[in-house]
């Protein structure tokens, strides 16, 4: 029989070991949820094989909406000259809109330029401000930030 | 029915806190200001966040009463009631979580799930405090299954760091914490105000709720202990 103080010693090492290993497991590329649009444009030959997403920024006077065809077009952009022109059929969520936080899911071109969203979901930050500072988030830096631009 | 004077104080108690509840809620439905950005949907909030702290908070009681019930040789059954009834009430706030998460995140993000990282762990925990109490149900009462439970309450606590660290060590849909320790809280101050009371309410009724089912646990398990002696005529 193990002396109590080497079980723990064992059971603290065996927890913090999965704990460790699955951090660094997530850390791996292949299994990262969105891409930046540097990386995509980057590895658009080999990500136009795959179902991937990407997030980023709706750059201003990008966005084209023909609401009878429900098609909707856009700038993805990463505020530092890397553009993606996304092209999305249906109707977007109500916080879509220029200079908003932006995931697509879908396909890239093999060439980078282009992307066909299946799904197009809005990411907002951490900030919660009172109604008189407009219909938008004012500190843009918590967004990149989370946006990994 | 004869009430103790110990059911009065615990009524009157839990009374008072759910009042005190309603009423901040209710404030936050009303008097509080609309967000900028999100508009009216953003109230939800007020219940998602205390919701997922309290879910913390459970696992933090399990993870308590779990090492109480692993360092001496003959625990006290005590910590093993107690325990259970974290894990009750954390898988209740858990899944509270995850219901009002989803409806809020809908009209926001447009999307009602992804399996982004800190959605991912959360529903994992719903599904720990799950097998926990299923682990806990399947096996007869008494030290060994103290000790075994009390292994696996542990574990459950090694999640809640990981669901609270999963936004800033991976890229996510969810945005990061906006109540931190360190820096500039980015809420302004009335959201932040109404915030901060339904997160202590929130908290002071999970309290309650824990309090309650390990007294009501400890009165099924003594019943239980009874019939069983009855029946073998001991």
């Amino acid at each position: 029989m193990l002396s109590r103080k080497i079980k723990w010693v064992v059971a603290s090492i065996i927890i913090g070991g999965t704990i460790l290993a699955l951090s660094f497991v997530n850390m791996d590329q292949n299994s990262v949820y969105f891409y930046t649009p540097a990386e995509a444009v980057e590895k658009a030959a080999t990500l136009s094989k795959e179902n991937i997403r990407v997030g980023g920024m709706v750059k201003v006077d990008s966005v084209q909406w023909d609401r009878p065809k429900l098609s909707l077009a856009f700038i993805l952009s990463d505020l530092k000259g890397t553009e993606i022109h996304v092209q999305h059929r249906g109707t977007p969520p109500d916080l879509f809109k220029e200079n908003a936080g932006v995931i697509v899911e879908g396909s890239i071109a093999a060439e980078g330029n282009s992307f066909l969203a299946t799904k197009l979901m809005v990411k907002h930050s951490e900030e919660y401000r009172q109604p008189e500072h407009g219909g938008t988030q004012a500190d843009k830096s918590l967004l990149t930030k989370s946006l990994a631009l | 029915m004869n009430l103790t004077k110990k059911d009065k104080k615990a009524f009157f108690l839990g009374a008072g806190v759910f009042a005190a509840l309603v009423l901040v809620w209710t404030s936050a439905a009303w008097l509080v200001p609309a967000e900028a950005f999100q508009g009216e949907v953003y109230r939800i909030l007020y219940i998602h966040v205390p919701s997922a702290s309290c879910a913390f908070l459970c696992a933090s009681l399990l993870f308590g009463f779990s090492i109480a019930s692993l360092v001496k040789k003959s625990p006290q059954a005590q910590f093993g009631l107690w325990a259970r009834a974290s894990a009750e009430i954390g898988l209740f706030f858990t899944v509270l979580t995850l219901a009002t998460g989803s409806l809020w995140g809908k009209p926001t993000w447009g999307t009602w799930w992804t399996w982004d990282a800190r959605l991912t762990t959360t529903f994992v925990l719903a599904l720990l405090y799950g097998a926990y109490l299923l682990l806990e149900s399947s096996m007869p009462a008494g030290i060994l299954r103290q000790k075994v439970c009390a292994v696996m309450g542990v574990l459950i606590f090694a999640d809640v760091p990981i669901i609270y660290k999963s936004v800033t060590w991976w890229r996510t849909l969810h945005q990061p914490p906006t109540l931190n320790f360190a820096g500039s809280v980015p809420m302004d101050g009335p959201i932040l105000r109404t915030l901060i009371f339904s997160l202590v309410l929130c908290v002071a009724s999970c309290l309650w709720f824990v309090w309650q089912r390990s007294a009501n646990l400890r009165l099924r398990l003594l019943f239980e202990d009874q019939s069983f002696r009855q029946w073998r005529g001991v």
